[in-house]
């Protein structure tokens, strides 16, 4: 419970500081950048390093490779779709979410699966 | 085009606003720990670039853009804004991706801790650096 309790607090202070930190400036393509900040990562990784270890740890950030890639498809993609075709915004944010699972997945299979 | 500091989106968001974003941010937090030990750190670690803060951006840009113009306009300027933060958050990515590898290589031969301060900064100058990047070949 109290590690749970720690990764809310860590988690919920490093997210809304990078957020708040993107909040300030203009034009909003450049606010835009902090909305890929590695807010959730630096969080998980620091306190599985220091609860499990580096070793544990790196194994996290090689997969965060394939997590980050997939991330670029799923704002590119998002970003074409709603410039040429709209839509409900929110819904479309949300529905795209499956493309990047379908790419962490792609990931998974072809790179990160142990043989 | 000039970056410039703006407050007034931080005066204009309600304090509701802010406390969702900590309580996704912990709550996503939360959630990648509980599906690394239930799945392992190599899918775990896939989640560490869940776009779970996103949508969040996304919909309190909405709400702000939608309260700044009538009623007439309110869906496309707020898509316009959804637009111009996905961009952003596109060209961010190469910084996230960055962020990931150096975090995975360099770990190899510094200490973690110290591997994701490199890593946070790599992140910084490789996003700035696509953003200015883009926007020079755009203007020229």
């Amino acid at each position: 419970v109290r590690e749970v309790l720690v990764r809310f607090l860590v988690g919920g202070v490093f997210v809304s500081a990078f957020a708040l930190l993107g909040d300030f400036f203009k034009p909003k393509s450049f606010a835009g950048l902090f909305a890929a900040a590695p807010s959730v990562a630096l969080a998980t990784l620091i306190l599985t390093t220091l609860t499990r270890g580096s070793a544990y740890a790196q194994v996290e950030a090689r997969s965060m490779v394939g997590g980050a890639f997939a991330f670029f498809i799923y704002t590119t993609g998002l970003c074409w779709y709603l410039h040429r075709h709209g839509g409900k915004t929110l819904l479309v944010v949300a529905v795209w979410i499956v493309a990047w699972a379908g790419m962490a997945a792609g990931a998974w299979v072809l790179w990160l699966r142990p043989s | 085009v000039k970056i410039e500091v703006d407050m007034t989106p931080i005066r204009q968001t309600r304090w509701t606003g802010h406390l969702r974003r900590f309580l996704v941010g912990g709550l996503v937090t939360v959630a990648t720990g509980l599906v690394a030990r239930a799945f392992g750190p190599v899918i775990g670690g896939l989640f560490l670039a869940f776009p779970a803060i996103f949508p969040v951006g996304v919909a309190m840009i909405q709400k702000l853009e939608n309260q700044k113009v009538g009623p007439g306009t309110r869906g496309d300027h707020a898509r316009r804004a959804t637009v111009a933060e996905a961009a952003g958050a596109s060209m961010g990515s190469a910084g996230l991706l960055a962020f990931a590898l150096t975090a995975w290589l360099a770990s190899g031969s510094v200490d973690m801790l110290v591997a994701l301060g490199i890593a946070s900064g790599l992140w910084a100058v490789v996003a700035v650096t696509v953003w200015t990047t883009r926007r020079y070949l755009m203007s020229s």
